[in-house]
C-alpha cells in the first residue's frame, strides 16, 4: 500500500499534540475500506448512508466484487412465495436467515446474491436483497429453456447462459438443441458450440467456476453436467451413484443431498480436484411418516433447504430442523416456513452496473 | 522469501535493531520479530537498520505494544489457541487505540496485526447507527438533505 497514513492524518498538523492525543482517530479512506471489506452485506447497506465517502466505497463495483468474493458473508435461505407472477408486482424481504421473495417457482438460477429467472417470456436479473433489477434481452421466442449464471474465474465476469431446448411433442423427452451466452454490458446473446448431452434439471449450482445442473438419464442415477464458464463447454462430472439426490450450493461448493434413507439425510461435497466426500449425515429423529419417493417432490425443496448461517436447515414433515455440523446437533426450529428454498447469500452487486443498463427497477419490499 | 537469508546464518547472537517513536522513545527488537514488518524488512535488506530508525508516526505507547506484538508473534512453539486468546487480551482496548493500531500496522506493514485490528474494529461497527459511526469516526460532513433522502430511500429495511 503506497499511502503513508502519517501524510494523511493529524499528527503533522499540530505539534504539540501528539503526547495528550496520539494520532488518532482518522483512518484513511483506505483503512476505512479494508474495515468495511470485513462487514457483513446488511452492515453495509446501512453504512452508505454515514457520508459520502463511505457511500462512495459500498457502492465502488470493485469494492462490492471484492466483498462478494471474500466469503465474509454467511449463506440465508431463499424461499419463493409464487404469488400469480406476471399479475402480481414482486417484493421480497430479508433477515438473519431467510431471504422471501414472490417470484416465479422453479427454474431460477443464482450465483454470489443475483438471482436470474424468467416470467412471462422476459429475463430479469435480480438481486433481492437490494431489490433493484433489470430485464434482460429476449432471446429465441418462448420455449422450453433452462437458465444459469456463473462468474467467470479468468476474467472475473459474470454471464447468464441459456439452454433451447426442442419443443414440446408427447411422447418424446426434451432435448438442448442449442446453447447461448450473455456478457455482462451486452444485450445480444451470443451462441456457442457446445451444449449438454441430454436435457437439464431443475435449477443449477454454481461452484467452482461451473454452472453445475443434473442430467436426465434411463435410471434414476444422478448425473451432473457442467458449464465451464471461462471455457464455454459442458463436461460431465463424475459423482456418487446415487438414487435420487439432487444438488445443493453448500457454502459455494457442490454438495449432493442423498435421501434414499429414511432416517437420515447424507450430504456428500465435491472437494477440490473433484473428489467426493461423504461430509455430513444427518439423523432425523423421529424419521418421517412418509417419504417422497420421487426426485421431483425432493427437489421442490421439501426436504433440504441448504445452508442458514454455519448450519445445514432441513424440512422434515413440515418441521424445520437446523442441524449444527460443529457439534453434530439437530434442533428443532418450529414450523417450516414453506416455500422452495434453496441456499443463496446477499450481495450488494448491482444488476444494471454489471450490465450498463440505463434504468434499474426496484421490487417493492413487503 | 527473503526471510530464508536470515536463517542461513544459524550460530549468529541475536541481532537487535532500534526504533524510535515520535515522542523520542527507543525501542530494541529482534531482527527476527522485527521481519514481521514489510517495511522494516526492507530497510534490514537494504543495510538501513544499523541507526535507530525514526517512526514518526508512531508514538511510544503504540510503538511499545506494536513491539509487544511483534515478539509474541516470533516466539516459537506458541500453540494456535494460546496465541488466539493472547491477541483477543492485546486488542481488548478503546477504538481509538484500535486505529492507531490500524494506523501503525498500515505504515509498517504487519499484515497480521493489520487484519487483527481491522476484524475487531468490524466487529465493533457492524450493529452501530450511522449516527454512532459518524462520531465514532469523527465525520463531520453528512449529506445534503436530497442525497440523504435518496440514501434512505434505497436501503430503507436497512434502517429497520
Amino acid at each position: 500500500m503506497s499511502s503513508c497514513p502519517s501524510s494523511s492524518s493529524s499528527s503533522s498538523s499540530s505539534s504539540p499534540s501528539w503526547r495528550e492525543t496520539p494520532m488518532t482517530s482518522s483512518l484513511s479512506l483506505d483503512l476505512v475500506r479494508a474495515v468495511l471489506a470485513r462487514l457483513p452485506t446488511i452492515s453495509l447497506l446501512k453504512f452508505r448512508s454515514v457520508c459520502r465517502e463511505w457511500r462512495d466505497i459500498i457502492d465502488d463495483p470493485h469494492f462490492v466484487a471484492m466483498h462478494t468474493m471474500s466469503g465474509v458473508e454467511s449463506p440465508r435461505i431463499l424461499l419463493l412465495e409464487s404469488e400469480s407472477s406476471c399479475r402480481a408486482y414482486p417484493w421480497s424481504a430479508v433477515d438473519d436467515e431467510f431471504l422471501l421473495a414472490s417470484l416465479p417457482y422453479g427454474d431460477g438460477a443464482s450465483c454470489h446474491g443475483l438471482l436470474c429467472f424468467e416470467d412471462c417470456g422476459t429475463t430479469y436479473l435480480l438481486n433481492p436483497l437490494t431489490r433493484e433489477f433489470i430485464s434482460l434481452p429476449s432471446a429465441e421466442p418462448r420455449r422450453p429453456h433452462r437458465i444459469g449464471i456463473g462468474l467467470d474465474c479468468l476474467t472475473s465476469r459474470y454471464k447468464i447462459l441459456r439452454v433451447n431446448c426442442s419443443p414440446y411433442e408427447k411422447g418424446t423427452a426434451y432435448r438442448p438443441i442449442s446453447a447461448e451466452v450473455l456478457d455482462p454490458g451486452s444485450w445480444s446473446w451470443r451462441d456457442i458450440a457446445s451444449i449438454p448431452p441430454s436435457h437439464l434439471l431443475g435449477g443449477p449450482i454454481f461452484a467452482a467456476g461451473s454452472i453445475h445442473w443434473s442430467v436426465a438419464g434411463r435410471d434414476r442415477i444422478v448425473r451432473i453436467s457442467s458449464f465451464d464458464v471461462a471455457k464455454e463447454e459442458f463436461v460431465p462430472t463424475p459423482c456418487p451413484e446415487l438414487l435420487d439426490a439432487h444438488l445443493v450450493d453448500l457454502w459455494g461448493a457442490l454438495g449432493l443431498v442423498d435421501r434414499s434413507c429414511k432416517e437420515r439425510v447424507d450430504v456428500w461435497v465435491m472437494e477440490e480436484g473433484g473428489l467426493w466426500v461423504k461430509e455430513y449425515s444427518i439423523p432425523i429423529m423421529p424419521p418421517p411418516l412418509w417419504m417422497p419417493r420421487c426426485w421431483l417432490i425432493s427437489r421442490q425443496g421439501r426436504e433440504f433447504l441448504g445452508c442458514i448461517g454455519r448450519k445445514i436447515a432441513v424440512e422434515c414433515s413440515r418441521r424445520l430442523l437446523r442441524y449444527d455440523p460443529a457439534t453434530n446437533k439437530l434442533e428443532h426450529a418450529g414450523a417450516s416456513p414453506g416455500g422452495f428454498g434453496g441456499s443463496i447469500t446477499v450481495s450488494l452487486l448491482s444488476p444494471a452496473k454489471l450490465w450498463n443498463a440505463d434504468k434499474a427497477h426496484h421490487i417493492r419490499k413487503k | 522469501m527473503s526471510s530464508s537469508s536470515s536463517s542461513s546464518l544459524p550460530p549468529c547472537p541475536k541481532k537487535m535493531i532500534t526504533l524510535k517513536s515520535s515522542d523520542g522513545e527507543t525501542f530494541q527488537i529482534e531482527e527476527t520479530a522485527a521481519l514481521q514488518s514489510k517495511t522494516l524488512e526492507n530497510m534490514i535488506d537494504e543495510n538501513c537498520a544499523s541507526t535507530p530508525i525514526p517512526l514518526r508516526s508512531i508514538n511510544g505507547k503504540i510503538l511499545a505494544k506494536v513491539v509487544e506484538f511483534c515478539n509474541k508473534h516470533a516466539e516459537v512453539g506458541v500453540d494456535a489457541e494460546s496465541l488466539h486468546a493472547w491477541d483477543a487480551e492485546f486488542v481488548n482496548v478503546e477504538y481509538t487505540t484500535l486505529f492507531d493500531y490500524i494506523l501503525a500496522a498500515n505504515f509498517l506493514e504487519i499484515p497480521t496485526l493489520l487484519d487483527l485490528a481491522s476484524g475487531v474494529v468490524g466487529d465493533m461497527i457492524k450493529g452501530k447507527t450511522p449516527d454512532e459511526i459518524r462520531k465514532m469516526f469523527n465525520i463531520n460532513d453528512a449529506f445534503s438533505p436530497e442525497e440523504e433522502e435518496e440514501v434512505r430511500r434505497a436501503n430503507q429495511w436497512a434502517f429497520e
